[in-house]
């Protein structure tokens, strides 16, 4: 997988200096680390810009570092279908982030997923949970959520 | 669902077509379709969180369970991340990357047979249905013969395959490629011209390249829109970039282009076995590093440095360096991703599944909107979601 070059990466940070706190590389994978407040701004540059041209939302998730502060990290991976290139890109938080669903459709599901998941909020989306129970109380994947689970599951089930 | 409807039609979820179980709620003026809720979740298996709490080895025969028609591309995906993350992606013997691509085509092939019949018998066409399920049991027989069962191959491992393909086998694989080819063009005979098929199928469920990128969705549905990404040309990995194949791609963006993709696929998928067939080279099929592979069951009988050294990988398991990455490979509902975090440790920090399903069948509410009752199913059925890789 190509990652994009050093030359697109410096013009970004020309642009974003101050909202990019760092950039990591691992196994030849680039990935920037966004400020939280300025996450939408670099996204939607990245989709709409000449050189960039991300046009693909490949992939939402979220890593939860408990017991860190900020607790997520939130991880787009951008490609571009056209340029044959990809970014990672990661932003921290505790609990809310804009929603990014107006820029890339898939973002949709993947939203309500990583909602229903890890509890990280998107903004202006009204989120209902999407593989379970709509009332179920738990976030399974973050790291204090035992494997076993909590309860006795029956009235739950909607 | 603020809309006006008549009535709102529950379907599932019980299952309609084999990919499992799937809830639709259905808003219907007339005829029509005007809103679609989509429920999914009911084989929601929690298999990322397992993945958290499981050692690197113990963790492929969770992962071919997410999809029961091609586990060899899941196992492959989780395989090649792994190798990354420890640096010996260079190390593989050549014999088994071919190994590796031939397992990986058949259960392609797999997936699009039982499409294929599914989706014929929703129009009635049983005998359609009757010849794909005939020719699928021939390749679950051919995995029967290496390792004993059908679906879930488990011949991949970290660092190679797991055992090498005998003579008898390569023979009849051999045979059964050579008499694919006819079968298909049966297929096109039966379907690409019928009156009934193209009726129903021509011109419904449209999705155009832009909204089709713009939904990530991959695989043969893009590919019937008219954009050429599939991850063996763009990203080749393992021996695709020495192997002559094409992309097939057409321009509607229908329910019978994404028909015609997937005949094509098929053809290419043979193409792509008979080479490796005839360029299989010799040699070891696994690396012989005990770092990472586990040795033979009858050497561990034999020697007691080999039993030391199973038990030690066993009880320690590989620890690959902290980092994190991201590996593609086209399964035959488009890409499938692992994203890994190492931190390490013997157990993935965490590990991400980016299933072509779930992206696929997200896009649903929105192409259903203006279409006959009538239509849902087969627009349904040519996303091709399994409901086992959506929910993971």
């Amino acid at each position: 997988m190509n990652f994009v070059s050093s030359e697109l990466l410096k013009n970004l940070l020309k642009r974003f200096g101050k909202s990019v706190e760092r950039i990591e590389e691992s196994k030849g994978e680039l990935s920037i680390l966004v400020r939280k407040d300025s996450l939408k701004e670099v996204l939607k540059f990245l989709k709409d810009s000449e050189d960039f041209q991300m046009d693909m939302l490949v992939d939402l998730t979220a890593i939860d570092m408990f017991p860190k502060r900020p607790r997520f990290i939130v991880v787009y991976l951008l490609r571009s279908l056209k340029k044959k290139h990809h970014l990672r890109v990661k932003c921290q938080t505790d609990e809310v982030l804009p929603s990014v669903v107006d820029i890339w459709k898939s973002a949709e599901w993947l939203e309500r997923e990583v909602y229903e998941m890890f509890g990280v909020k998107f903004e202006g989306r009204n989120l209902k949970k999407l593989l379970l129970p709509q009332n179920y109380p738990y976030f399974p994947l973050r790291k204090d959520f035992p494997l076993e689970g909590y309860e006795k599951p029956c009235d739950i089930w909607d | 669902m603020g809309e006006k409807v008549d009535l709102f039609l529950e379907v599932g979820p019980h299952p309609l077509a084999p990919y499992g179980t799937l809830k639709l709620t259905l808003g219907i003026k007339g005829e029509k379709v005007e809103c679609v809720d989509v429920v999914v979740g009911y084989v929601h298996r929690g298999i990322e969180k397992l993945c958290e709490n499981r050692k690197y080895l113990q963790l492929l025969p969770i992962l071919g369970k997410i999809d029961h028609l091609s586990a060899c591309s899941y196992e492959l995906g989780f395989v090649l991340a792994v190798e990354k993350l420890l640096g010996i992606k260079n190390e593989i013997p050549e014999r088994a990357n071919y190994i590796r691509v031939i397992l990986a085509e058949l259960s392609r092939i797999v997936s699009h047979l039982t499409w294929l019949g599914t989706s014929a018998v929703e129009f009635g066409m049983e005998k359609v249905c009757l010849l794909a399920f005939e020719d699928r049991e021939r390749i679950m027989k051919l995995f029967e013969q290496l390792s004993g069962t059908q679906s879930y191959a488990g011949f991949i491992k970290i660092g190679g395959v797991s055992q090498d393909f005998s003579e008898k086998f390569l023979q009849e694989l051999a045979d059964f490629v050579d008499e694919f080819f006819e079968k298909i063009s049966k297929y096109e005979e039966l379907l690409t011209e019928n009156r009934v098929w193209k009726l129903r199928t021509v011109g419904v469920g449209i999705i155009d390249k832009d909204t089709a990128i713009s939904w990530g969705i991959t695989g043969p549905v893009l590919r019937a829109a008219g954009c050429d990404y599939d991850v063996r040309k763009y990203y080749p990995y393992c021996v695709y970039d020495k192997l002559e194949f094409n992309v097939p791609v057409y321009h509607n963006g229908d329910v019978y282009d994404r028909y015609r993709v997937r005949i094509d696929e098929m053809k290419e998928s043979l193409k792509i076995i008979k080479q490796c067939i005839e360029n299989l080279p010799e040699g070891n099929t696994i690396i012989n590093n005990s770092k990472f592979v586990l040795p033979k069951k009858d050497e561990i009988y034999e020697t007691l440095t080999n039993l030391i050294k199973h038990f030690y990988l066993t009880v320690h398991g590989i620890k690959p360096p902290p980092g994190e990455v991201y590996q593609a490979v086209e399964g035959p509902r488009g890409e499938l991703g692992y994203y890994i975090v190492s931190n390490g440790t013997d157990k993935p920090y965490r590990v991400r599944i980016r299933t072509p399903s779930f992206t696929n069948l997200s896009i649903l509410p929105e192409i259903l909107k203006g279409y006959f009752l009538d239509d849902v199913v087969p627009i349904l059925n040519s996303l091709d979601p399994l409901m086992g890789e959506v929910d993971r």
